[in-house]
């Protein structure tokens, strides 16, 4: 092996409390976190507890994707996904997270992804392709009930998320040529533009609170992120004036007053941050030497959950909120990764 | 000789420039705000030196290591020729040390500096006395396995070991390339291409990566079948190379993807693969590494084998071929690009290459909107999917090189009041006096700027850059109100002059209004927004398009 980069262990340098968290720390926190695992060969669910013991939810030839938990922490959307005679079908079903059988939403087709729980867990929505190219549709959480079609735009509207109060939906739309942030009533009604430029607009997300959206754009060159209020005024770069590398996956803590999020280097690697959703300077919270995405609040907001390649493998680790602890939660040789936390019940 | 020197010198100058660039920062503290970012556009105006610079970058970022020692440590250890070891890695995988993937059932990843695959990964690593992980994660184990290969071949087949060009065939064999022309292509056009024009690489830090000096070679293999080549059918400027692995979309279908591939492998390898009956895959097109050349395997209006491969209707007793909506295969276009999704890097050749051919499809395909919603990588799934073409697909300008080759910006320029939203070599912003930034819903870009009316010249200029004098429209945008100037002062500073269009902006707020039409010089132009109008109100800069 050529001696260049990080053979082994390389240092991250710890904020504070240096070295990994105690069992008694991670046994503390009130969550238990769902991933992405391929160690079984094709994409599972897992479970995974902050002091490490692993559960494997879904198993079968299909690869499942998690999605979001149901509002109630009971169960969890998986996007199943199979090929058959070379054709891929997308199928979304409720998982009880307690084990037992997954229940189909719909027959499999070749769109269906991207799903947001409507708070109370009545309905969501999701990305289908059932009577289009791709529409924003709003079905309910059991076997039989006809989905409803809240977008019809041919160019096809995509990444639907349900507001904190359940009243409106934020979605992207491609109608004029290049993607832009829409928000509409839940029943689809009274849809109104909330951005309006001629790069890429993409994923919206809305805050805790409901008062702001974080989206995606790379209107200036790069990947970026940027917030706007859902009337669509206000709109800054969620990083302020610093801007270390495209920005992704974004994510609110769960009292909205900070973002996670990933900048990625042009050599490849990624590093994790945390700004005040407010405005100011963002923290680093990795050393940005590795690969470190996907970053993911516990349910107090005092962790994040993330995903590392500095072990040499795809790993889940976790982390205080202020970087420090970094703790290694999966070895599997097989990649792990797409965390999410479920709140302990 | 000379050629390598030429080669090599222009790299140098090139990495000189790249210097100016991007520089390694010394590791930061765990604590600290992002570095003020890259310099803004404004001071980066991106120009063909950038771009030589860039390139030189990138392949540095592939090549960080030095590795003619090591080249010649196994070349010396197993009596194969130095140079066709380095111009063989050179053809598969730029001298990148790859982690393949499988993108092919039944062709096997490729691993290491010589994309071996397979059975001579582990045979190998039998015969250079190593592990077969070894030559898959480590850069000489790797190419010690491939050189014990290429000696064993050569003791099998007694040529001369001091002929370069009779090799050829022994390169051709370890190659996995079966299809006599892609052979052909792949020993003459790619590994003695090489061997006779010489190349080179940097490492990031301006060391010497490798160094190929070009020699008078000719390889002992039979040449490329020497018929014209063909165009291909949709696109003029591929090669067209018939693969017989596709069936008719179904009737009514709208191509509306484009899907995005690497072909975990090198060029002639991939469509040599593709076009082979037995292979039961396909792609509607193959862009070479350099983007020198692409092939057209299949028809745009057929149904190409490049998602989930095989299934064949035509074999299953022609049953759901009518399956509209479920395959994506029945409504996408599939481009495969030579490299691999693990690698530093794409060629800007290649990815420029590719966008020229992305915009011919959107202007056949028209339902193929030109965003990353529907030029998508192999197998996208949201939430991120980690399928080729790879975490370092240049997505974003890959987007905007489709839209700028499909003519979209140099139809119209839009010149954005928020200065880090422009082009910096085509629009720009001034200000005089005091502006102020507003950000109440319906503006164009990400706010606009305001100022209320008075008898001052302290205008809101957009400038815009055009590289012919031309007739160009002009539009503006703005957010109505009812403090808004009923006669905001728009003075568009023409070849015959200047003409001050006033508009209302109490109305007709949060879309484009017309100013006129009007005649411009060559390079920087105006249009300014002058606050000289009745008091009491406010004009509005937000945004102007020319077109």
């Amino acid at each position: 092996m050529l001696g260049v980069g990080c053979a082994g262990r390389c240092g991250g340098k710890e904020a504070s409390g240096a070295g990994p968290l105690s069992k008694e720390e991670a046994r503390a926190i009130p969550g238990v976190v769902v991933f992405l695992s391929e160690r079984a060969g094709q994409k599972d669910v897992w479970t995974v507890s902050p002091d490490g013991t692993e559960t494997q939810v879904t198993r079968g030839p299909e690869d499942d994707y998690p999605g979001p938990v149901s509002p109630d922490g009971k169960s969890l959307l998986v996007v199943a996904v199979r090929e058959e005679r070379g054709l891929f079908f997308q199928q979304l079903r409720v998982q009880p997270l307690a084990g037992g059988d997954a229940l189909p939403l719909h027959a499999p087709r070749a769109r269906s992804r991207n799903a947001s729980w409507a708070p109370d867990g009545s309905w969501l929505v999701a990305e289908s392709d059932a009577q289009g190219f791709s529409d924003v549709v709003r079905l309910e959480p059991k076997p039989g009930v006809a989905e409803v079609r809240l977008t019809q735009v041919p160019q096809g509207c995509f990444e639907p998320a349900v507001s904190p109060d359940g009243r409106e939906v934020a979605y992207v739309c491609s109608r004029e040529g290049d993607p832009e942030v829409y928000v509409a009533k839940a029943d689809g009604s009274e849809e109104r533009r909330i951005t309006t430029f001629h790069r890429e607009d993409r994923s919206p997300q809305w805050s805790p609170d409901g008062r702001w959206l974080l989206f995606v754009s790379d209107r200036e060159d790069r990947e970026r992120l940027f917030l706007v209020r859902p009337d669509g005024s206000d709109l800054r770069a969620a990083s302020a004036q610093s801007f270390a590398g495209d920005e992704r996956e974004g994510t609110f803590s769960p009292d909205g007053q900070r973002l996670a999020y990933v900048s990625r280097s042009p050599d490849g690697l990624s590093r994790i941050w945390s700004v005040p959703v407010e405005g100011g300077a963002p923290v680093a919270l990795t050393d940005g030497a590795h690969r470190d995405d996907m970053p993911a609040w516990s349910p107090d907001g005092k962790y994040l959950a993330f995903v590392s390649e500095r072990a040499g493998n795809v790993d889940l680790f976790l982390m205080r909120a202020d970087g420090s602890g970094q703790t290694r939660l999966t070895t599997a040789e097989a990649p792990d990764w797409l965390p999410r936390w479920v709140a302990r019940r | 000789m000379h050629v390598f020197r030429k080669t090599l010198a222009a790299t140098a100058a090139a990495l000189a420039l790249a210097a100016c660039g991007p520089q390694p920062q010394p590791e930061a503290p765990a604590q600290e705000t992002p570095a003020p970012g890259s310099p803004t556009p404004t001071e980066n105006p991106s120009g063909s030196a950038d771009d030589v610079a860039r390139e030189v970058a990138d392949v540095a970022r592939r090549t960080p290591y030095e590795l003619d020692a090591l080249f010649a440590q196994a070349a010396k250890e197993f009596d194969v020729p130095v140079s066709l070891l380095k111009a063989y890695s050179y053809a598969q995988t730029r001298w990148e040390h790859i982690q393949g993937a499988e993108e092919f059932e039944g062709r096997p990843a490729a691993f290491g500096l010589l994309a071996l695959r397979g059975d001579q990964v582990t045979e190998g690593a039998a015969l250079a006395g190593v592990s077969a992980e070894a030559v898959r994660g480590e850069p000489l184990a790797n190419l010690r396995a491939g050189a014990a290969l290429l000696s064993k071949y050569a003791a099998e087949s007694t040529i001369d070991r001091a002929d370069l060009g009779a090799w050829a065939p022994l390169a051709a064999r370890l190659s996995d390339v079966t299809d006599p022309g892609a052979q052909a292509q792949f020993i003459h056009g790619e590994v003695y291409r090489v061997l006779r024009e010489g190349a080179g690489a940097f490492t990031p830090d301006g060391k010497v990566a490798v160094s190929l000096e070009g020699a008078e070679v000719e390889a002992k293999f039979a040449l490329p079948r020497v018929s014209a080549m063909a165009a291909g059918p949709d696109y003029a400027a591929s090669i067209w190379r018939p693969s017989p692995n596709y069936n008719a979309r179904p009737s009514g279908t709208a191509v509306s993807l484009i899907v995005i591939h690497t072909c975990e492998g090198a060029y002639s390898g991939c469509w040599g693969w593709l076009t082979n009956s037995a292979a039961g895959v396909s792609a509607h097109y193959v862009v070479n590494e350099s983007g020198s050349e692409i092939s057209q395997l299949v028809r745009e209006s057929g149904r190409a084998w490049h998602v989930g491969a095989n299934y064949d209707c035509g074999l299953n007793g022609s049953t759901q071929c009518g399956l509209q909506g479920v395959s994506v295969n029945h409504f996408s276009v599939g481009i495969e690009h030579a490299g691999y999704a693990s690698q530093a890097s794409f060629p800007a050749g290649q990815i420029d290459a590719s966008a020229k051919l992305s915009c011919d499809i959107t202007k056949t395909h028209t339902a193929v909107t030109r965003d990353s919603y529907h030029i998508v990588a192999h197998g996208r799934l949201q939430p991120a999917s980690r399928t080729d073409p790879g975490p370092n697909w240049p997505w974003s300008s890959y987007i905007s090189k489709i839209k700028s080759f499909c003519g979209t910006p140099t139809t119209a320029i839009v010149v954005d009041s928020h200065q880090a939203n422009n082009d910096a070599s085509k629009a720009q912003v001034e200000m005089a006096g005091s502006w102020a930034q507003g950000t109440s819903a319906g503006y164009y870009g990400s706010g606009y700027y305001y100022a209320s009316t008075e008898a001052v010249s302290a205008p809101f200029t957009f400038k815009f850059y055009l590289s012919a004098a031309g007739s160009k429209t002009i539009s503006a945008w703005w957010v109505a109100g009812t403090n808004r100037s009923s006669a905001a002062p728009f003075i568009v500073n023409h070849a015959g002059g200047s003409t001050t269009v006033k508009v209302d902006q109490q109305a007709n707020g949060g879309k484009w209004n017309t100013l006129g039409t009007f005649n411009f010089d060559a390079g920087w132009n105006t249009v300014q927004l002058s606050r000289w109008a009745t008091e009491g109100f406010v004009v509005m800069a937000d945004a102007i398009k020319v077109e």
